[in-house]
């Protein structure tokens, strides 16, 4: 049975620390023409000696080793498990330049935990990902604490008539004459992370927007739903760029991929791997979420954390932060305010246990992390972008991406945010990032007829979560009235005049907070003190919303709505409120 | 069904002489000069709305137990309605308010109703279940709810429909006219 994994993000990793020698550049070669099962693979890898060296460490290969040659000269290796060491004819002082030449040819063992496998060889479809336990399918330096990058080039003879993609970077393909062509792609950035995906897939591309390759194997149910990506990510990557600064790539590649992969989705720099069961209606669901893998473009790739504990919140809730904000500004706030909603609600109540919890700083690696992070975190960039404005965060999302990898920090982030808003998110780090929970908040509506209209005036108290609840009074000609409920130490009022009774009021529709609404009138759900009709409508405009059971999946479902507590917003909500109103 | 009563009829101080007012019937009521207060129990609506409207009627047939009727009409497409229907609780009271299947049945399951009946205060509710259920056409008067009265005292108040929205499935809503209109009670307290 396959395993229902998350989206993964593979991130970029810095340059090494503590190593005795420094990767500076590595061509590639790839030949899979020759032999349909089997790949080879030539690497030259330019190397700096940072200190005398008569050793080097290399992560396991992923293809089997058939030469290795420091200069010319073969070395002698030894396998260490997970890596090997080679060693060098004589010691190499440093500052010293040379060239590492290494043949690896046949078929590719690429393990991830639990059997599964992160590279697929076949005569149609090859895909070949940076290592997870061992087997790199290129050189890989397997000394200091963090991976080893450099720039570089991967050039992939196939068939002509097949396609391929590499890390977001526009080929240079040259016709061989012989029925193979060469692609090249050549990277003048920082990489350690090197992956590509060729075959026979077809090709759809973005509409508008930013250059967007999709490369499937499917039919046009799988063309279609790609075309959708493509064009949504078209648009999307703009708009990333403009609030943060533009990536490093030419181009987004999203792919299909199929095999034992743990993974629904997976994305390094530009290349986004998408596993075929997403295009089956079971899953479909995922399609929705895709763009969460684009804006690991920016979260993960451009940046990134290096504490453990803040490294999924600048990766997974920024991630799906960015998707949601992205759909509000393609498609309209409503669109925005369900994904939050959605993902608000997960946390809340999808968990195994009430009780089971952990912060948004905390690890991923559990399941609970998955609540934390990607649902309860992405609603909480919300929060903070209420709490500072849109400006305020962008600013100091801006300096983290500028940052760069390993430079995004919680405290770095809090200031620059500062430093453009005035406002300081500490409080709002400290409770909603570093605490576990949420508010439950009971809200008391009280509204006065006057001469010229009416005046509300609505209270709220819970526990300590500060945010700043935005609201709409709905009056019944249509007339919306937003204002904003600051909540901060446990309590909040705002004082409102309205030119008449309202029709209905909604406090924070838009789920910018992860929290519980509580009305102070049982049944009161438009918050204007009565229980009467307009609360009935309010109920049966949510009426089918239902809890799901399964992450990632809108059940359109508010428990504001959910008077008798069933899970499910139907008749008897609809009964509840016509018993509150007797 | 809508007429007009003629309402207070105050004639004072007039000698000998007879006085009529015609009705919108074109009919004359012939009122007795006498130096005395004549009280007539009657409803006069306010003008009808033109367009959607909620407004209120009142049948005083029998005196001592006025029967207030709501009505919907020209709405368009309507998911649901709220309002309340006021009463001056100095002259009437509200009892045993019941309102109408006018977005469906409820036993079949189509429409929610909702009654909350206070003594001057009657608040009502008619919603489809669910945006799925879809909306209902109200066109034509549509009768929204009945409404029996107690006389409490005579003389006239106001009946008044207030917080009346009306709203289509997409949440959105229908700007609404609204008519209530001045109750005279008469006949013995
Ligand atoms: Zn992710």
């Amino acid at each position: 049975m396959r395993r229902l994994a998350t989206f993964l993000i593979v991130f970029l990793m810095t340059a090494h620390a503590h190593a005795d020698v420094d990767f500076l550049d590595q061509d590639l070669t790839v030949d899979l023409a020759t032999d349909p099962s089997e790949v080879t693979v030539t690497a030259s890898v330019r190397i700096s000696m940072v200190t005398d060296t008569d050793s080097l460490s290399l992560w396991q290969a992923a293809i089997p080793l058939v030469s290795i040659e420091w200069e010319g000269t073969p070395l002698t290796v030894t396998e260490r498990g997970w890596w090997y060491s080679a060693d060098l004819p004589s010691t190499v002082t440093a500052g010293t330049e040379g060239t590492l030449s290494v043949v690896m040819s046949g078929v590719v063992d690429c393990p991830y935990p639990g059997g599964y496998v992160t590279c697929v060889r076949s005569a149609d479809l090859t895909f070949l990902m940076p290592p997870w336990e061992a087997g790199s399918w290129y050189v890989m330096n397997a000394e200091g604490s963090t991976f080893d990058d450099h720039t570089g080039s991967i050039a992939i003879t196939q068939p002509t008539a097949h396609n391929a993609a590499a890390m977001g970077i526009t080929p240079v393909m040259v016709d061989n004459g012989d029925g193979t062509s060469t692609w090249t792609f050549a990277f003048d950035r920082q990489v350690s992370y090197l992956a590509f995906v060729a075959g026979n897939l077809d090709e759809v591309t973005s509409s508008d927007g930013f250059s967007i390759r999709g490369l499937y194997q499917g039919d046009t149910h799988v063309r279609d739903l790609m075309q959708g990506m493509v064009d949504e990510a078209g648009l999307f990557a703009p708009i990333f760029s403009d609030l943060w600064g533009a990536p490093p790539v030419e181009e987004v590649d999203y792919t299909t991929f199929s095999g034992r992969t743990p993974f629904a989705g997976t994305s390094i720099q530009g290349l986004i791997f998408l596993a075929d069961y997403i295009f089956t209606p079971t899953y479909s669901y995922l399609i929705s979420a895709v763009s969460h893998e684009l804006a690991h473009l920016w979260w993960g790739t451009m940046t990134n954390a290096a504490s453990t504990s803040e490294f999924g919140f600048f990766a997974e809730s920024m991630a799906e932060y960015s998707m949601w904000r992205a759909h509000g500004i393609v498609s309209g706030e409503d669109v925005r305010d369900t994904g939050s909603r959605m993902n608000a609600v997960w946390y809340m109540y999808g968990r195994p246990s009430p009780t089971s919890d952990t912060p948004v700083l905390s690890p991923l690696g559990t399941e609970i992390a998955i609540f934390a992070v990607y649902h309860k975190g992405s609603t909480v960039v919300r929060t903070l972008e209420e709490a500072a404005g849109a400006e305020g965060l962008d600013a100091g999302l801006r300096a983290m991406v500028e940052a760069g990898p390993d430079g995004a920090n919680i405290v770095d982030f809090v200031d620059a945010v500062d430093a453009a808003s005035g406002v300081d998110l500490t409080p709002y780090v400290d409770i909603w990032l570093r605490g576990r929970g949420f508010p439950v908040v009971t809200v008391t509506p009280s509204i006065v007829e006057s001469t010229d209209g009416a005046t509300a005036t609505i209270s709220a108290a819970g526990l300590d979560f500060p945010m700043q609840l935005p609201f709409k009074v709905l009056m019944a000609d249509g007339t919306v009235i937003e204002d904003t409920l600051p909540y901060d130490f446990g309590s909040g009022e705002v004082v409102i005049d309205l030119p008449d009774l309202p029709a209905c009021v909604q406090i924070d529709p838009g789920w910018t907070a992860v929290r519980e609404l509580s009305p102070s009138v049982d049944g009161d759900v438009s918050f204007d003190g009565r229980v009467d009709g307009a609360d009935l409508i309010e109920v049966a405009l949510k009426y089918g919303g239902a809890m799901p059971s399964e992450r990632r999946v809108d059940g359109a479902y508010d428990p504001l709505y959910d008077l008798d507590g069933s899970l499910v917003i139907d008749d008897g909500d609809l009964s509840t409120v016509v018993a509150a109103a007797e | 069904m809508r007429w007009i009563l003629v309402p207070l009829l105050l004639l004072l101080g007039a000698c000998g002489e007879s006085r009529s007012k015609p009705t919108d019937a074109g009919e004359d009521v012939i009122a007795d000069v006498q130096e005395e207060v004549v009280v007539t129990p009657g409803f006069e609506a306010d003008p009808e709305p033109e367009g959607p409207g909620v407004y209120v009627d009142v049948d005083v047939t029998d005196p001592d137990a006025p029967v207030a009727t709501v009505w919907a009409a020209d709405m368009g497409p309507v998911f649901g309605i709220a309002l309340h229907v006021t009463l001056d609780g100095t002259h009437v009271a509200a009892h045993d308010a019941a309102i109408e299947p006018c977005l469906g049945s409820d036993s079949a399951g189509e429409a929610e109703y909702l009654v909350g009946p206070g003594a001057s205060d009657v608040s009502l509710g008619a919603v489809r279940r669910g945006p799925d259920a879809g909306e209902v056409e109200i066109t034509a008067p549509v009768l929204v709810a009945t409404i029996p009265l107690t006389v409490v005292a005579h003389g006239a108040s106001r009946v008044e429909v207030t917080s009346v929205q009306v709203r289509r499935a997409d949440g959105s809503f229908t700007a609404i006219e609204v008519a209530g209109g001045l109750l005279t009670t008469g006949g013995v307290p």
